[in-house]
């Protein structure tokens, strides 16, 4: 008599050039139907190319889009372009807590920045490597087990990307004027990643395929950057 | 690993944090106001009860008192318990001069003097024992007259010297009966 409601968060993947926009929901895990991806793609009309004046489509764009793929998902999720994009590799130190660590990488990330602090976001991840190179070299009078055992230590590692915060917010503006809520804003390369995954983990994944129009107008990786982003709304 | 995010996720999951911490104490601040204010309140109540049944119990208690005040057994014990510490004080300095008469008594020794019964009534010694000669029981009777004894010669009692057995040994001893008076005037402070 009364049926369950889906509460499920799905995510929205949205990638655009200067052809037209293409929109990617994640699959519904645990949906009756088969899990799947849905992808849209919506060209840009010739009078939206003549009208749009910024680096930004039109938002009626995106929300008529939005409309004619039938999506229900309203928080969404974008790559970085490359030429905002900044990244760096700064060592650390071990032991060091949460604030600290970001209070070390702010003050490493003050000289490296062409913008002021307070203008940019930025986001780091920790690797721990094996690269011998952050090692100093050793000295003649340190034994050699002890060469060895601070060579086998792995460095720990921050990688830090940072953006103009104008851009974001210019991106999250975009996105709340047509109805959505924008709350990843990740590299292209993490969401290509994740999508990957996600091939290699579902059966059904695999038998995708791009909407038929927009053919050529997308690569495979933007493709698989497109429903990584929509995967990485709810699921990082 | 959550990956990157450029969006300021730390800063909202911050503020998400924050806000659970702000709900949790608000929780915990009226459950405990709550709690404290039911526990007053119980606490109130049986208190109310407790002074309820307290003035009941001394309402009947007050209530017993009256209705006992017209009984005659009530009356008699009444009386009685009043006799006896109207009584006490009597018989309070009573105890106190046959302890001085008593302490008076030991400082005189008995030399040849042997007490069987020695009792205190009316005011009077009433000595019996064994005296081993006439001249011992006058040598005592004399210091027991220097020490503030009256005897009281009419009532006292001498017979012949006779064996007996005593502590061991048989030795003649004469039996005496004796009453000793002491003046009020004599007995120290």
């Amino acid at each position: 008599m009364f049926h369950k409601r889906n509460r499920q968060p799905i995510g929205l993947g949205i990638l655009f050039n200067q052809h037209g926009l293409g929109l990617a929901q994640a699959p519904v895990v645990g949906h009756t139907q088969p899990i799947h991806s849905s992808w849209h793609w919506q060209t840009f009309s010739s009078h939206a190319l003549s009208a749009c004046t910024s680096e930004w489509p039109e938002p009626h764009c995106l929300r008529w889009a939005r409309q004619r793929s039938g999506f229900v998902a309203q928080t969404v999720g974008m790559a970085l372009p490359q030429d905002k994009l900044m990244r760096f590799t700064f060592p650390l130190s071990p032991g060091m807590g949460t604030r600290q660590l970001q209070a070390h990488l702010q003050a490493q990330l003050v000289p490296a920045l062409p913008w002021p602090i307070s203008e940019v976001l930025w986001d780091y991840q920790l690797n721990a490597s094996h690269d011998t190179a952050m090692i100093d070299p050793a000295p003649a009078n340190r034994p050699a087990w002890l060469n060895a055992a601070l060579q086998a230590q792995p460095s720990l590692q921050a990688e830090v990307l940072a953006v103009p915060k104008a851009w974001a917010q210019a991106c999250e503006h975009w996105c709340r004027q047509a109805g959505l809520r924008l709350v990843r804003l990740e590299p292209d390369w993490q969401a290509s990643m994740r999508w990957q995954r996600f091939v290699q983990n579902s059966t059904a994944a695999v038998l995708q395929e791009p909407p038929p129009e927009a053919a050529g107008k997308l690569s495979d990786n933007e493709w698989a950057v497109l429903g990584g982003l929509a995967l990485g709304v709810f699921n990082p | 690993m959550n990956g990157f995010n450029l969006m300021p996720w730390r800063e909202q999951r911050r503020q998400s944090r924050l806000r659970s911490w702000r709900w949790g104490w608000a929780v915990s601040f009226v459950v405990t106001v709550s709690v404290v204010l039911g526990l007053d309140h119980a606490w109130d109540e049986w208190l109310t009860k407790q002074q309820a049944r307290q003035h009941q119990a001394e309402q009947t208690m007050a209530q017993w008192h009256a209705e006992l005040k017209s009984v005659n057994l009530w009356q008699n014990r009444l009386r009685m318990a009043q006799q006896v510490q109207t009584d006490w004080q009597h018989w309070r300095q009573q105890q106190i001069r046959a302890w001085q008469c008593m302490q008076q008594w030991l400082s005189v020794p008995p030399r040849g003097i042997q007490i069987e019964r020695l009792v205190w009534r009316d005011q009077q010694w009433q000595v019996s024992g064994w005296a081993l000669s006439p001249g011992h029981w006058q040598n005592w009777q004399t210091a027991l007259a220097v020490a503030g004894f009256s005897p009281q010669t009419e009532q006292s009692q001498w017979a012949e010297a006779q064996w007996r057995l005593a502590d061991g040994l048989a030795a003649k001893q004469h039996l005496f009966q004796l009453t000793l008076t002491l003046p009020a005037s004599a007995v120290k402070p």
